[in-house]
């Protein structure tokens, strides 16, 4: 346990060796999360008559969409993809050490720093200008569209204990979905291609950019049979949009059913590809 | 047309090279087409439910980003690729080598390479740009073609000159990738903000839009002019030219600046 804990922090200290660019993450997390909510906001105040869409939870879903993000990036694809390529993941294998253990923990520790320098500041900030905007009528100037959203609760509190554990379940479930890519380089070598492409399928599929809620009805019906809405779409709308808990143990469920087949994948992939291996020269 | 014999020449080189992994290239553009592709799918997911924004259709608003986006892609053709190795060129003194060439370095650096991967978003966008406009049936007369020929053209050289403005500022500090993916990043950059209509934001970032980094003049204002939306704006859509000019002027300026500044790291 100890080991993993020391690669826990070092995946920490690899966050802030750049804090130059921690801050930059930041800044273009405030800025999407502002072009997003203008989006929908605009969207909606065009036509305000939509029966099967309802606005607060719209917008309040892509708030929290935006906020989970930032915790839920992984970037374990491109680490073993490097390690692959170089061959370097030769020196891991013989390591009294788990390979898949270290690359988890270092993403919690790494996770735990964006916490803490992007999602808390976040948070804060989204709160802070909604309360702001609304209580007196003060308004910044380049912040006058928050004020639209004043007066709205950002999340259902009574849910959010099965939110956070939602939260947990989807934090595996991406986790997985990376290394299961990455560990594609074994027959791959270079899978920055295949990377793009799921990650463009899955930016549209998962929910972090449209509801899907919104989708059109076959795609919707598609998407359910597809692990990528177990990453955003179920825990954010457990967290903003009210449920029964029949339903939220229902979605629940399904993120369980999820990590337990992408696990069994995972280890298939490493069993087979770790055969296939082959290190040139060292 | 010197230059041109050169570029073919060039052009033929590189895709030699790339060629010797035709699978490999064959999924870059594979890649490329879908990212592009959901973007566009994903906006027709939007406006599968909603008719407007801020007054513009759909189809207005599709005609307006890809005007935007061919500026852009054209653009990135020839000056995304240089100007984003700027930091590792200067970083790691091979700027040398493009110093020493009987042709300027800028003009080496642009000419020695060939972004096919913007193909693919060319190509969509100039898709998505003839379907929008057959949708809209806009009434082209004489000035109105001259007019979008002229903004089109502004758009790309605006586009170019703040991608050399990013690549130029290497010279100064050594990490200009953060700034390089704070603008143009495919989710989060500020590029994306133009994709819709400027008055969604509030004022401040219709300002910054504006005259800090004025992507408004790729696409809203002359669209805006052309479709006959905009009421106080109107007579911002003919500033693009001028915009234009100042934004190259000021990319050259640097670029200038910059490259007698350079002090190779030695090597």
């Amino acid at each position: 346990m100890r080991k993993y804990v020391d690669h826990m922090t070092i995946g920490m200290k690899e966050q802030l060796v750049y804090p130059g660019a921690v801050w930059a993450g930041l800044f273009s997390k405030v800025l999407y999360l502002y072009l997003q909510f203008c989006i929908w906001k605009a969207l909606f105040s065009d036509c305000l008559e939509k029966p099967t869409i309802n606005r607060t939870d719209t917008l309040r879903y892509i708030i929290i969409a935006t906020i989970v993000s930032t915790i839920m990036e992984c970037n374990v694809t491109e680490k073993i993809n490097a390690q692959i390529q170089s061959g370097n993941i030769a020196i891991e294998l013989i390591r009294p050490i788990g390979f898949k253990r270290m690359l988890f923990a270092r993403h919690v520790g790494d996770t735990a720093v964006k916490m803490i320098c992007c999602t808390l500041p976040l948070i804060v900030l989204t709160t802070v200008t909604m309360q702001w905007c609304g209580a007196d009528g003060l308004r910044l100037p380049f912040l006058q569209e928050w004020s639209a959203g004043t007066g709205m609760q950002l999340m259902c509190i009574d849910q959010l204990g099965y939110g956070i554990l939602s939260l947990f379940l989807a934090y595996g479930i991406q986790f997985l979905y990376s290394l299961i890519i990455g560990l594609l380089a074994f027959w791959l070598i270079v899978t920055w291609p295949v990377n793009m492409f799921l990650g463009a399928v899955y930016r549209l599929l998962s929910g972090v950019w449209i509801p899907v809620t919104l989708f059109p009805e076959l795609l919707y019906r598609i998407n359910l049979w597809l692990p990528f809405r177990a990453v955003y779409a179920i825990p954010v709308s457990i967290l903003t949009t009210e449920m029964k808990r029949k339903v939220i143990w229902q979605s629940v469920s399904v993120q369980m059913v999820w990590l337990v087949i992408l696990y069994g994948f995972s280890l298939f992939l490493w069993r087979v590809g770790r055969k296939k291996l082959v290190v040139q020269g060292g | 047309m010197k230059y041109f014999r050169l570029y073919l020449r060039f052009v033929i080189v590189y895709m030699k090279g790339k060629l010797e992994y035709h699978f490999a290239l064959l999924l870059e553009l594979l890649a490329n087409t879908i990212l592009i592709g959901v973007y566009f799918a994903g906006f027709g997911v939007i406006f599968n439910q909603f008719e407007t924004i801020a007054g513009w259709s759909k189809y207005e608003v599709l005609f307006m980003f890809t005007t935007s986006w061919l500026a852009y892609s054209f653009s990135c053709f020839f000056f995304w690729s240089p100007m984003r190795d700027m930091g590792e060129l200067v970083r790691t003194g091979k700027l040398d080598l493009y110093l020493t060439r009987p042709v300027g370095p800028f003009v080496y650096l642009v000419l020695q390479q060939f972004q096919y991967t913007f193909l693919p978003r060319l190509f969509l966008s100039v898709f998505f740009w003839g379907y929008s406009m057959k949708k809209l049936q806009i009434n082209w007369t004489k000035e109105r073609v001259i007019f979008y020929c002229i903004s089109l053209f502004a758009a790309f050289v605006i586009f170019s000159s703040i991608t050399v403005i990013t690549g130029a500022v290497s010279f100064w500090t050594v990490k200009s990738e953060e700034i390089v993916s704070l603008l143009t990043n495919n989710t989060y950059g500020l590029k994306n903000f133009c994709d819709y209509p400027l008055p969604i934001y509030g004022k401040g970032v219709q300002i910054v839009l504006t005259f800090a980094v004025p992507y408004a003049f790729t696409g809203y204002y002359p669209v805006a002019v052309l479709l006959g939306k905009g009421g106080a704006d109107s007579y911002m859509g003919h500033l693009s030219p001028v915009i234009a000019l100042v934004n190259g002027g000021i990319a050259y300026g640097l670029w200038r600046l910059g490259l007698r500044r350079y002090g190779s790291t030695g090597a």
